[in-house]
């Protein structure tokens, strides 16, 4: 870990270098390139679920002033068979499986244009079945036929320990069918060079995209350069390669002119990967003194139509069994196929999911038992003396079992209980309030595998000016790299952020990558700048030891310049010799851990629950998180509070409702409620640190962290606020105002 | 009045003189956007919820989504370029930078356009009314507390707050 | 998301606007605060061939007392009537329904005629106009009529304006001396619009008893619509908790309201009730404050 204390490093709380042109609107997202001969692209869309395609007529559509091309998916395969070699075709060509995917495209000089290019072709559908319900899909005759990606996570044996236990509880919890919207929506810009491309992306991983697209153009990887600039947003969305990257480049190549796809807000409502969408039959099996003993769940995860783009299910279940003491555990996953948009990786990417069963399940237990929440809870924590904990759950990758790196969970508990001042909330809830609210209380603890594998490189090299130039494969979507990793170079290389030149991600600057998701920039990333850095001080000081003629061992990197007993000289000075003799002084790491790091954390939430309306309001949020050493305080702090709104949502506010026929009933900003200023409360954050051995930061990941246990704790809270009234366990949401009022009336029912 | 394909119109954005022959139908925020190369206005729904693309017309705050550029005429329009112009950022924008009030900042410009108009008309605002006003302004990063934050320390009401402690 | 394309008109004056209206008929749509129809517009699912800009008609904007009213012309924006002395002194009730309308932003464009005339069934400002028993102003090339709230809104998204007409102004009729009203509305969020919204008005008579009840109701039905039995029940008791109660259970009972994917039918009568109890109640605390 470093040590070194310079202006600017590690743990300083500096302001960002980023905000100067993103306050005053010089921010350089993809949309806003400014290409004269640019032409823009807009995609027609299924307007049914499933449905096979009967015809497409151009009626006009590529005779329309100023429209360079219009074509169905039909007239593509024809022209160009190679680009439908993946899982998802680039546009439908017989047969469309939801609402929202592209079966025609056209180009125009402009957005307006292309739309009304997409109004002359008329598609002739015939409507077919369509499914919609995952717990109808599967109960149906041959229904496991329509699940894919199965797997199960288990260890140790269940069945003994299930016929043994005190308590057995069994429940049905659901987490609504979610979209990330991040206010940029999805957008490229490919330019033809030379034999290749260059494009511009909105993308979470360059590097993916570059393979993703050379591939489908059967293009080797070197014609095709991918570049991320400022991304407004991504919470997992903006991973890999869409259809719409694809047709992009495609027609780029084949107009032979740059073609820019900016996605709006109804295309990502349909056509972006959606996420969460999991029912969970979970039972829990546990002693009478509370020792949790096994937990057996069954998931399915409604994965929309192809294949998901990465089976988060599979981070569901292994993030279950959490900071708790399990003698047995077993997950089963089901993907199962609906004729909806196709799910992926979001904010959390189904450790929120796996997290609410879990804590949901604790809650069930306090309650059966009789228990306080925190008590269950306190009673089965893996305690900071068994680190390394080894958790026996086998790791997704069939690297053996997940161990914990380290972590003080009781500690992370204590803390948010004294922070949360519960004493005084509990007295306040034998009452209502005036207004005849009443509040409850909720506790979430979590653990999360953050910074996962498998590498990250990172370039490094003394620029002609003296200044250190840095690169890596993980671009940022608001996380602030440009100051985080600058922060990493001033500590590595005793400079200030004035000498760091922070690059855009370019897959031509460094020559492998994976991206930026799954809370692991910093870790992998992050750790790869910091060994690029070591590595080209250690050029630095040799060189300059030759120039100065002094020991190497005795030199060192001040602010610009190499600092000897006898003399010293100016990195500029360095960088202009290094140019003279043509070698570059220039560094490459690769990052390649072995284990994920854990982070992990507690978070209580007290609300106001209106039982006559369902109406929710959180009145206070602690958040205790340790995600290890802190690079850049106030961004750790940003993510957190940022993540909270995205747990916030899932829990009280945000569902893509369908109906029966595959219909998107919630697919506008109008009708799909995001949080805004008034729905979100500011969290008192609270930090603790346990340095992770696996990286030479000490670093894990935080960007998830404040979303995981937010779902449980919220809905925890809403739960608990209606307990003396009769209501019943929260095992679903987001928990609407509807929702809520029957938390009372269901159980009342019963 | 005949209906017209195209419209003349005359304003200023961010005090500049400007005259064009519009499509009727082109919309304010694209307008600014790509026929006045002023891109830090984003659109994020194009349906006047997300707020990303406020701008001020004759000092209000109103959806440029929602507004054509035909309706204009006449009209002087500030954007988030003519906040700071080439000088120093504004203290409202030197307050979103020092409390951290954005992450990836495809959102930013609107929230200073509206939160510009509301302290002009509201220089001591409560945090609750803070967040009432920011309600019509959606951010998915940074879940509102430092933006909330930036425009009390704009407001100046923090200061106050503190010199009450004191 | 862009517009189709269409020709624009800025129309001078109202007669300039029923002209342009009378002349193309179906093919126009009427713009005004644009703050539902540009939406629309920009989804493509509304594709006027005409756009007529009424916003550079001068001297529209006005709000008036007049003759026991208030008279809101065409052009006045959400934003003013909200913050309107006049509309404060006069009608409360109104400025209260508008805040909770949108956001800043939406209101300081937004109009209440044309919010009238959008005739979104879950609306604020046709609650309020339906609860004084107000009416729209229409011009057309047959001349001036005025239509009762209730015979203006028809249905979801309907009114009885025709064609080649242009509503010029709402008139709400100001409640009588003793009243206290209460609009209030529960949303998913703040400025959404409501599942269901209450305008509640109390007028007490000297023995303190309810002289008179309006109640109207947004979001339980394809307009909205006032409770009248709920009203009838009430007038004549006293301004007491039981009265409101049952008063709320009967107007819960006389709404038809549909489920959606908002929320069920049964939802929306259960939030009807409670809202209906809590606005009476504020109302009749009001009417006494008034009569003090």
């Amino acid at each position: 870990m470093p040590r070194v204390k310079t202006r600017g490093g590690i743990g300083e709380d500096i302001l960002r270098i980023e905000d100067q042109r993103l306050l005053t609107g010089k921010g350089r997202y993809v949309g806003d390139l400014p290409l004269p001969d640019v032409l823009e692209m807009a995609v027609l869309r299924s307007p049914h679920a499933h449905a096979a395609i009967i015809s497409l007529e151009d009626r006009g559509a590529t005779d329309l002033p100023g429209v360079s091309c219009a074509m169905g998916g039909a007239a593509l395969l024809q022209e160009a068979p190679h680009l439908f070699g993946g899982v998802q075709p680039p546009l439908a060509t017989d047969e469309v499986l939801y609402v929202g995917q592209g079966v025609a495209v056209a180009v125009a000089e402009d957005r307006y244009l292309a739309e009304d290019a997409l109004e002359k072709l008329f598609v002739r559908y015939r409507r077919l079945d369509v499914l919609a319900d995952v717990e109808r899909i599967v109960t149906q005759a041959g229904g496991d036929a329509a699940s894919h990606d199965d797997a199960v996570i288990a260890f140790g044996e269940i069945d003994p320990l299930f016929a043994a236990a005190d308590i057995v509880l069994e429940e049905r919890l659901a987490i609504g069918r979610a979209t990330a919207q991040p206010l940029e929506g999805r957008a490229i810009l490919a330019v033809p060079e030379g034999e290749g491309l260059l494009i511009y992306a909105a993308t979470q991983g360059p590097h993916g995209m570059r393979q993703g697209i050379a591939s489908a153009l059967s293009l080797p990887p070197e014609r095709v350069r991918v570049v991320a600039q400022d991304v407004g947003g991504g919470f997992g969305v903006k991973n890999g390669t869409y259809p719409e990257d694809v047709l992009a480049a495609y027609l780029a190549l084949k107009l032979q002119r740059p073609v820019r796809f900016q996605e709006d807000r109804r295309e990502h409502f349909l056509s972006t990967v959606h996420s969460r969408a999991q029912v969970h039959r979970v039972r829990l099996a546990a002693r009478r003194d509370g020792t949790l003993l096994a937990i057996d769940d069954d998931m399915l995860l409604d994965a929309g139509a192809y294949t998901a783009r990465i089976n988060y299910g599979m981070a569901t279940a292994v993030t279950i069994p959490g900071p708790y003491h399990l003698s047995a555990y077993r997950c089963r996953v089901r993907n199962v196929k609906t004729h909806k948009v196709p799910v992926g990786p979001y904010r959390g990417a189904g450790r929120p999911e796996g997290n609410f069963v879990m804590e949901r399940m604790l809650d069930a237990l306090a309650e059966r038992l009789g228990l306080d929440r925190a008590e269950v809870r306190r009673r089965n924590l893996i305690e900071p003396h068994e680190m390394p904990y080894d958790t026996l759950i086998p790791d997704r990758y069939g690297h053996g079992s997940i161990v914990y790196d380290s972590g003080d969970y009781p500690l992370a508990l204590e803390t948010a209980l004294n922070a949360a001042d519960l004493d005084a909330w509990r007295s306040r809830q034998a009452e209502p309030l005036a207004d005849g609210r009443r509040i409850g209380i909720g506790i979430a603890m979590f653990t999360e595998d953050t910074g996962v594998a498998p590498f990250e490189m990172a370039v490094t090299e003394l620029a002609a000016d003296g200044r250190i130039l840095i690169a890596t494969g993980s671009p940022a979507q608001g996380q602030g790299h440009e100051t985080s990793f600058t922060q990493i170079a001033c500590s590595a290389l005793s400079q200030t952020p004035d000498e760091i030149v922070y690059a855009d991600t370019d897959t031509a600057l460094v020559p492998a990558g994976i991206g930026t998701f799954g809370s692991r920039a910093t870790v992998l990333a992050g750790s790869a700048l910091y060994l690029a850095c070591g590595k080209l001080k250690e050029l630095l000081l040799q060189e300059a030891a030759a120039v100065l003629r002094q020991d190497k061992d005795l030199l060192s990197l001040s602010p610009g310049r190499v600092e000897g007993p006898e003399g010293s000289l100016a990195l500029s000075e360095l960088a202009a010799q290094a140019a003279a003799k043509g070698t570059p002084l220039r560094a490459l790491a690769d990052f390649r851990p072995e284990q994920a790091t854990y982070a992990d954390g507690c978070h209580i939430a007290i609300v106001a629950v209106d039982p006559q309306t369902g109406g929710v309001e959180i009145l206070r949020y602690v958040i205790v998180d340790d995600c290890g050493v802190v690079i850049s305080p106030r961004q750790v702090d940003g993510q957190i509070q940022g993540g909270l709104s995205y747990g916030v949502a899932a829990a009280l506010l945000e569902e893509l409702v369908y109906d029966e026929q595959g219909q998107l009933l919630t697919g506008s900003f109008m009708d799909y409620p995001l949080p805004t200023a008034l729905d979100v409360p500011g969290a008192e954050i609270h930090h603790l640190c346990s340095p992770s051995p696996r990286n030479p930061l000490g670093v894990k990941g935080v960007g998830e962290g404040g979303t995981v246990p937010a779902l449980a704790a919220v809905a925890g809270a809403v739960e608990d606020a209606l307990r003396p009234l009769g209501g019943g366990m929260a095992r679903e949401l987001p928990l609407t105002p509807e929702r809520v009022v029957r938390l009372i009336a269901d159980a009342q029912a019963k | 009045m005949e209906p017209q394909d195209r419209v003349r119109v005359q304003l200023t954005v961010n005090g500049s003189e400007v005259s064009r022959l519009v499509e009727a139908r082109r919309t304010l925020a694209d307008f600014l956007r790509d026929d006045l190369g002023l891109r830090g206005t984003h659109t994020g729904c194009e349906q006047g919820v997300c707020g990303a693309c406020t701008v001020l017309v004759d000092g209000v705050a109103m959806r440029s989504c929602l507004t054509f550029a035909a309706q204009l005429d006449g009209a002087a329009v500030q954007t988030v370029e003519g906040l700071a112009g080439d000088g120093d950022l504004t203290p409202l924008q030197e307050a979103f930078r020092r409390r951290h009030a954005l992450q990836c900042g495809y959102c930013t410009p609107g929230f200073l356009m509206t939160a510009t108009e509301f302290l002009r008309e509201n220089p001591s605002p409560s945090e609750q009314e803070i967040r009432t006003a920011l309600s019509g302004q959606i951010c998915r990063c940074t879940g509102y507390e430092n933006i909330v934050q930036a425009v009390r320390e704009a407001a100046g009401t923090l200061q106050a707050d503190q010199r009450r402690q004191a | 998301m862009k517009p189709a394309s269409f020709r624009y008109a800025a129309a001078r004056s109202v007669t300039e606007a029923v002209d342009l209206l009378s002349e193309h008929s179906d093919a126009a749509k009427l713009l005004a605060g644009g703050q539902s129809l540009v939406p629309m517009m920009n989804l493509r699912l509304s594709r006027p061939e005409i756009l007529i800009d009424l916003n550079r008609i001068p001297q529209k904007d006005g709000i008036y007392v007049e003759r026991g009213a208030l008279r809101v012309e065409m052009l006045a924006r959400q934003r003013s009537a909200e913050r309107s002395e006049l509309v404060r002194a006069n009608l409360p009730i109104l400025a209260e329904a508008i805040s909770q309308i949108g956001h800043s932003q939406i209101r300081s464009r937004g109009t209440l005629v044309g919010s009238c005339c959008h005739a979104d069934p879950s609306a604020e400002i046709p609650a309020v106009l339906a609860a004084v028993d107000g009416s729209v102003r229409l011009e057309g090339s047959q001349g001036l009529r005025d239509v009762p709230s209730q015979d203006f809104f028809l249905g979801f998204f309907q009114t009885a304006l025709a064609p080649d007409e242009v509503a010029t102004d709402l008139v709400f009729p100001l409640p009588p001396a003793g009243t206290g009203a209460s609009f209030l509305e529960f949303a998913r969020r703040h400025g959404d619009f409501a599942i269901v919204g209450v305008a509640a008005l109390v007028t007490l008579g000297s023995d303190g008893s309810i002289a008179r009840a309006a109640l109207a109701l947004a979001g339980v039905g394809p307009a909205c619509v006032r409770a009248s039995q709920a009203e009838a029940f009430l007038t004549g008791k006293r301004a007491e908790p039981t009265a409101f109660a049952e008063g709320a259970r009967l107007a819960s009972q006389e709404i038809e309201p549909q489920s959606d994917v908002q929320a069920s039918e049964g939802y929306r009568r259960e939030l009807a009730r409670t809202l209906v109890e809590r606005a009476l109640a504020t109302a009749a605390a009001r009417a006494v404050r008034e009569v003090a």
